[in-house]
């Protein structure tokens, strides 16, 4: 009842491939809209900080990998150090006086270019295989950075290592993106205009040759999909994708780059934040994210604050013990009861309600 | 069934986000604050002024560096229950929010932000050189000491550039020219052709000192021979090879960290390295790392220390007597008096006596501001009379508005098969180089972040 398509009627081309096709659809995500601007009124710097800012700029992070991972089925063990080559090459763009925006934009491209190198073994093998070829990423382009960095900026950090670069501020169109609230709006900004860009482009011809190719690489090709092609191009979106999210880390979140945090275990983490969100899901792309960044934090809270209530004085080890074993059997306990992750459940919520209160 | 498993996921999900909202809630924002303080001040009452002094702390008892991180973590709340059974500081508590990481710098983040968040930090301890760097603007708007001794940022040292970044320890820099000082005089004074290797995870922290060594090493007529590492270390046989059968160096340096440590003491003992004949840097080998491998094997390894190890100090005393004995100490008894503990015990007991100096000149409430102050004037004497015990662990440390740094003085510590126990005075070197490179690092650092120092 609350949630149905009966009594939508699509008379034109153009309604019926809206992206939200039913009304209240339209509104919930309008809603969603809606609490995402006013949310940072009532925000203090540690929402902004700790919660609201990292999600924003990891979420177009794990919607690449999705992109790559979910729809195309290229698994990448290397998005951390496409993250890295995205976040680096804006800040060096911003240090020699490039705009922002186009420091953002070139950041990707370096990165989707640099996923495409590393993406190239995807035209010969698959699956574990080339999560293998794209591990090497994860250990070649630190390294590269390592190196390459401190011949490239002029200043750095420490006088040995040099790879540790502080951005400059960045300012939109002669505005200082300073405080935490313009941060968080021009990240989210960026965070819309790419997952309307994502939604849309899952539906079209690169969409469905993507979903083709994960599901069956020959039938696809035998039906004429350049498989080779897309599969290229799916690394250089979702590396795009990461690449952007980079740039934003760097520039709103940690505030400085600094390769050690574009590890193996980001990469690890985003890989689990799509498989428990959802594989081949926008939507999941939020939900796996809110669940790998946030869901630790709020475990850590919520059991130092139930610690503090029973009137014991918890050590933060115990907590941290207690906080991993929480964690990890919700990641066994939602794999088990939902194998397709956050988003499928989400639709059986949706689903479930498109006939309540009457099941029938 | 399958409701009730996702009632349950729910259900824990509800209470996570009311604890979060109740956490939250009391926590004023700096404006509110601002606005409240001088009320407080007005009125006198008998409570005490400030509810308590929050020292953030990233801790982690976890995760690939849980092991070395565990020690300094129970050092660092220990010195807390022992300052606060004290009286704290003039009758106020200090809080160390010790906040589990598991060395990520988004968690550290995030524990800056929650302590923060009480509107009462003082001081934060990241404990890690991404959160080091991460959290390091955000003190200069927010105006709250960040303690990181002996890593993190070295250019640190200059207090004028860096006002609210606190070493009070010395830098990789200063550590590795007393080792060469230290070297050079059990060679009998003179490097000459000596070959002296350094062992080094290759990344920013590992390559930190090569600078210096390039200066030094013509200076002193030494060979320089580099051994890079490829992070995380735990593959290091090539290397090792390389050691024992061509180069043969005479001395090696070490700049390892967690789980590269012990692979690299099995690789000695492999090849055959003398163990005496290891000098590694603060962070390795210590005594954690000895002990995953094997005590025995390892007697002889060297490091350098800013802190004495040990338990025969009044403070160590009291902590076991008081809390161990009580059953109230935050880890084992067994690692008391372990270097990575004693550090802990000395964060604290550093920052608390910054607290008392600031508290004689402005009273309460104490803000991040004052303890800078205060930690400014720390000097031996100081650091005797308000450290509660910890000069004892570091008496040489000696800071300014210039210097935050302590003028660098380490000591070298030698396994002797169950403890490192110190077997030099306190020792530094080659001040003039290394200051060389604290000025230059600084000064890159300034050119940088101009925003930073706009008023």
């Amino acid at each position: 009842m609350i949630y149905r398509e009966t009594g939508v009627h699509h008379t034109t081309y153009r309604t019926d491939m809206a992206l939200f096709r039913v009304p209240l659809a339209r509104w919930s995500v309008a809603g969603l809209l809606v609490v995402a601007v006013v949310i940072p009124f009532f925000a203090t710097d540690y929402w902004f900080s700790a919660i609201l800012i990292p999600f924003l700029t990891f979420t177009i992070a794990t919607l690449g990998l999705n992109l790559m991972t979910g729809y195309a089925g290229q698994v990448s063990l290397g998005h951390a150090a496409f993250i890295a080559v995205g976040g680096y090459t804006a800040t060096i763009l911003l240090i020699y006086d490039i705009p922002f925006l186009a420091a953002v934009v070139l950041g990707g491209l370096m990165a989707a270019l640099v996923g495409l190198v590393f993406g190239i073994p995807s035209a010969r093998i698959k699956g574990l295989y080339l999560a293998m070829a794209t591990l090497a990423a994860q250990f070649v382009l630190p390294w590269a950075i390592s190196r390459v960095v401190p011949l490239v900026v002029p200043t750095g950090l420490a006088v040995a290592g040099g790879d540790t670069v502080y951005p400059p501020r960045p300012n939109l169109f002669g505005l200082e993106i300073d405080s935490l609230f313009e941060r968080y709006f021009v990240s989210l900004a960026i965070l819309v205009v790419m997952t309307v860009f994502a939604m849309n482009l899952v539906r079209t011809r690169v969409g469905r040759a993507w979903v083709a190719i994960r599901d069956h690489d020959v039938a696809a090709k035998i039906l004429g999909v350049n498989i080779t092609h897309y599969k290229l191009l799916a690394f250089a979106i979702g590396s795009f994708y990461a690449g952007v999210s980079g740039a934003l880390m760097v520039f709103f979140y940690y505030g400085v780059a600094h390769v050690g945090e574009f590890n193996l275990d980001l990469s690890l983490k985003l890989l689990g934040a799509i498989i428990i969100g959802g594989l081949g899901s926008i939507i999941g792309s939020f939900f796996g994210t809110a669940f790998i960044i946030l869901l630790p934090i709020f475990l850590n809270i919520s059991l130092t604050f139930l610690g503090n209530a029973a009137g014991f004085q918890v050590s933060s080890g115990i907590i941290a013990g207690i906080e991993n074993i929480v964690f990890g059997a919700l990641v066994v306990v939602l794999l088990i009861v939902e194998p397709l992750g956050l988003a499928k459940f989400w639709q059986n919520v949706k689903d479930y309600f498109r006939l309540w209160p009457f099941s029938y | 069934m399958r409701a009730k498993v996702l009632s349950l996921v729910l259900l824990f999900l509800l209470v996570a986000v009311a604890a979060c909202a109740r956490g939250q809630a009391p926590a004023p924002t700096p404006t509110q604050m601002a606005a409240g303080e001088p009320a407080e001040e007005a009125s006198p009452t008998p409570k005490p002024p400030v509810e308590s002094y929050v020292i953030g702390f990233s801790a982690y008892r976890t995760g690939p560096f849980g092991r070395t991180g565990t020690p300094f973590a129970n050092g660092a709340v220990d010195m807390e229950k022992l300052v606060n059974l004290k009286g704290g500081v003039g009758g106020v508590p200090i809080d160390v929010m010790d906040i589990e990481t598991g060395y990520e710098t988004p968690r550290g983040v995030e524990a800056y932000e929650r302590a923060k968040a009480t509107g009462r930090m003082v001081a934060f301890i990241p404990l890690s050189t991404g959160t080091t760097y991460a959290v390091t603007p955000k003190a200069f708007e927010d105006k709250v000491v960040v303690l990181h001794t002996a890593y993190g940022i070295s250019a640190a040292a200059d207090g004028e550039t860096f006002p609210y970044n606190f070493l009070a320890a010395p830098t990789y820099w200063s550590g590795d020219a007393a080792i060469i000082k230290w070297i050079q005089e059990q060679e009998g004074g003179s490097l000459k052709g000596k070959k002296i290797g350094i062992l080094y995870l290759d990344i920013d922290y590992g390559r930190e000192t090569l600078p210096l060594h390039e200066v030094l090493a013509p200076k002193l007529g030494y060979e320089l021979l580099k051994y890079p590492i490829p992070w995380p270390g735990l593959e290091q046989s090539a290397v090792w090879t390389n050691i024992a059968e061509r180069d043969k160096p005479d001395w090696l340096i070490w700049r390892l960290w967690g789980d590269s440590t012990p692979t690299a003491l099995r690789e000695a003992a492999r090849v055959g390295y003398p163990m005496d004949r290891i000098v590694g840097t603060y962070w390795s080998p210590v005594a954690v790392d000895v002990l995953a491998f094997n005590p025995e094997k390892s007697v002889g390894v060297k490091h350098i220390e800013f802190v004495t190890p040990g338990t025969d100090f009044p403070v160590i005393q009291e902590i076991l007597t008081e809390l161990y004995d009580k059953g109230q100490g935050a880890g084992a008894r067994d690692q008391v008096g372990m270097e990575l503990y004693n550090r802990g015990v000395y964060n604290v007991g550093i920052l608390v006596a910054g607290m008392q100096i600031a508290l004689e000149e402005f009273g309460h409430p104490l803000d991040g501001e004052k303890l800078a102050w205060g930690l400014e004037r720390v000097t031996p004497e100081t650091l005797k009379k308000y450290g509660m015990g910890v000069a004892d662990l570091a008496p040489e440390v000696t800071l300014s508005d210039k210097d935050h740094e302590g003028r660098g003085f380490v000591q070298v510590v030698e396994w002797d098969g169950t403890q490192f126990k110190p077997i030099t005075d306190w020792i530094s070197g080659f001040r003039e180089e290394v200051d060389a490179l604290v000025k230059q690092a600084a000064q890159k650092f300034k050119e940088e972040n101009p925003e930073l120092y706009q008023e």
